[in-house]
């Protein structure tokens, strides 16, 4: 017992320190505020569903069955019609100076084929400028013509059926579990809290180290008897602290902002964040201990980060990376952290099945403050 | 006397560069010791190694009645350490400032509250405590650093270079605490490069190349330094002298100039009547010879061309 008060005693004093130089200088509120700025301003443009896409439609047949389709693409969240022609003319004209970005086009003799019983093509023009929107649009704008096709084919089956009698058919229900909606932001809102806990807690502690290490104060404490691990662990408490109050705001926030559902555990989240909040700081201290000055500790910092957004699955989803990046993420420790929060958050999984990735963090964390705490060593004589 | 530090052939070596060698001294307790030196003549090597930073390559010291060998951290616990850079944090106030420093040092919260106003009172910090370091001149901040290193009631103050950008007001009046602080029964061990500080000292050491190359009171060094006394001529043309009386180093000794000064370092007695007469021979006006005190300057300069095989 005397022996855990001479530790924490020398460490609480630490502490005092940080909470005091951070409300001087004003960065505790910044903690907390920036954090829900990032997530409203992150959460509003991350999101890659597509909504309300310039359309026109070049109806040279301007038949009853063309108009029927035409009427199919109006009142739809995907698609906003600003042009309805009949003059093919005009397609490149509105496509390249980006009136519109998808154009369906219907040949003149769409209506007579369909009556006749032939095959009837109709043409989607789209804007390859945007790739991904493009392949997003032009499959929406497949599935309302095939819906249409599904109901002319009905139309004279109906017709048919008396003298057939009836026929077998087979339908596909579908459904989304997780996020029946396939709504993005779901998916890169709680993408986003990782982030954002990412740059507040290791972008900060890279600097804690390097800034007294500039003023001379590590040379003065060193002298001390007080221990680097004492040190360490009365830099980091106040910041654990910060990072989980950051998490609790942002994710008040994006609830009631995005309506980001929450299936989990609030607590497991909180548990298993400390993970990764621990690995961040554990880095940031890394950072600032092997850095000579601010900038170089800023800079390598924002360089650790630029991986943890591109190669941990925020973005871009690790099964369609090469293989030999696929290799790599697993040393990106935000990776693991991305199937811990979208799984509490979407799948309400709980602490049994993120248990890989949390062992993970637990080990990531260890290996770092041990680096982080011999470097330290090191820097000191 | 009590003995506070003891040195016994301490030696350090970077590779092959040995930066102190085999140096001894001993240090009595409530002492105002000062090492003087050039940069690099290995002052700081020294105070790391007394202040259990870097291990020594061989020899040992006790420091407090602990082996900076055997016990860094019983060492630590017992000293304090004053940068050059007064490492103070501006944004904290006084206050805050030596709590921290008092909590580092594993003080518990009552002994901080207690040792909070005899340490502001021994450096005369009463009635700024509120104010925030970084708002403080160069004078109370460096007694501010002196209050955070003596926070824990150490046995022993390590002060190097303490006084660097200074004024010399406030100079004087810190080295009336650290006076008072040596007589409170505090070992004081202060490095610099100032000459004129040293004065302040009860005992020198005088460093060079790794070594201590003279150790003493300042009567002591200024004996071992100059037999006989000094002799200052005034003069208006003290290049011309200098040339002149330079050429007879062999029957007169050495010469050297400070300003319209020319200082001898006599060899005999007779010395002086012989300059005042090769000077007067070469027509040029100057006053008559007159025995003064070395200075620490000249006292550290002898000592190191002496060293240096120069002389």
């Amino acid at each position: 017992m005397g022996n855990l008060r001479d530790f924490f005693s020398p460490v609480k004093h630490v502490m005092i320190k940080e909470v005091t130089e951070m409300k001087r200088m004003k960065i505790a509120a910044f903690l907390i505020v920036a954090p829900i700025l990032q997530a409203i301003v992150f959460g509003f443009v991350a999101v890659t569903d597509i909504k309300n896409v310039p359309t026109m439609i070049c109806d040279e047949d301007n038949s009853a069955l063309s108009r029927a389709l035409t009427d199919k693409f109006f009142n739809m969240d995907h698609f906003r019609v600003v042009l309805v022609t009949h003059d093919p003319q005009t397609i490149e004209k509105q496509l390249g100076s980006n009136r519109a970005r998808v154009c369906l086009r219907i040949p003149p003799d769409f209506g007579e084929n369909i009556r006749k019983g032939k095959r009837a093509p109709v043409q989607v023009i789209g804007d390859g400028t945007d790739s991904n929107s493009a392949v997003q649009t032009m499959s929406r704008v497949q599935l309302v013509v095939a819906a249409f096709s599904g109901e002319v084919f009905e139309k004279k089956l109906a017709a048919m059926k008396s003298v057939v009698g009836q026929l077998p058919s087979i339908t596909m229900q579908e459904r989304v579990w997780y996020n029946p909606e396939l709504k993005s932001a779901n998916v890169m809102v709680p993408g986003v809290i990782g982030l954002i806990l990412a740059i507040v807690t290791m972008v900060i502690m890279s600097l804690s180290i390097v800034r007294e290490k500039e003023s001379g104060n590590i040379e003065q404490m060193v002298v001390t008897p007080i221990t680097p691990a004492q040190i360490i662990a009365g830099k980091i408490i106040p910041y654990i602290v910060i990072g989980l109050i950051d998490i609790c705001v942002v994710v008040v926030t994006c609830g009631i902002i995005f309506k980001t559902p929450f299936e989990g555990s609030f607590l497991l989240l909180l548990t298993l964040s400390l993970f990764m909040i621990l690995v961040n700081l554990g880095i940031g201290i890394y950072i600032s201990t092997i850095s000579a000055t601010q900038q170089q500790a800023m800079f390598s910092a924002i360089f650790f980060l630029m991986p943890n957004i591109l190669l941990s699955g925020f973005l871009f989803p690790i099964k369609n990376m090469p293989e030999i990046l696929q290799w790599l993420t697993y040393i990106i420790p935000m990776r693991y952290y991305m199937v811990i929060i979208r799984g509490i958050f979407l799948k309400g999984l709980g602490f049994m099945e993120l248990l890989p990735q949390t062992f993970a963090l637990f080990v990531y964390g260890a290996v770092v403050f041990a680096m982080a705490i011999k470097a330290f060593r090191k820097t000191v004589s | 006397m009590e003995t506070s530090v003891k040195a016994e052939k301490l030696q350090k070596r970077f590779d092959k560069f040995t930066a102190v060698d085999s140096i001894s001294f001993e240090v009595e307790k409530g002492e105002i010791y000062g090492f003087l030196g050039a940069n690099g003549a290995g002052k700081t090597t020294t105070i790391r190694m007394l202040c259990g930073l870097l291990e020594p390559t061989s020899g040992d010291a006790i420091v407090a009645g602990y082996s900076i060998k055997k016990q860094p951290e019983e060492v630590k616990k017992r000293l304090g350490y004053m940068s050059q850079k007064f490492s103070l944090y501006p944004i904290l106030t006084v206050e805050e400032n030596i709590s921290f420093y008092g909590g580092i040092y594993g003080l518990t919260d009552e002994e901080i509250k207690k040792r909070l106003p005899e340490v502001c009172e021994a450096v005369g910090l009463n009635g700024l405590e509120k104010r925030l370091a970084g708002d403080m001149p160069g004078g109370l901040k460096q007694r501010i650093a002196l209050a955070c290193a003596i926070a824990h009631g150490p046995e022993i103050v390590f002060l190097d270079e303490p006084t660097a950008g200074v004024d010399p007001l406030l100079r004087r009046r810190f080295w009336e605490i650290i006076d008072s602080l040596a007589f409170s029964g505090v070992t004081v061990f202060v490095t610099t490069h100032y000459m004129d500080e040293v004065e302040n000292c009860h005992r020198i050491a005088i460093m060079h190349s790794g070594r201590i190359i003279s150790e003493g009171t300042i009567p002591e060094l200024k004996k071992a330094a100059f037999v006989n006394h000094l002799l200052e001529v005034e003069t208006d043309s003290p290049v011309r002298a200098f040339e002149l009386l330079s050429e007879a180093k062999d029957s007169i000794g050495e010469t050297s100039v400070h300003g319209a000064m020319l200082h001898v370092v006599p060899k005999d007695p007779a010395t002086a009547a012989a300059v005042d007469r090769m000077l007067s021979a070469a027509g040029i006006a100057h006053t008559r010879p007159e025995q003064v005190e070395p200075t620490m300057e000249d006292v550290f300069v002898r000592l190191v061309k002496r060293e240096e095989g120069k002389i």
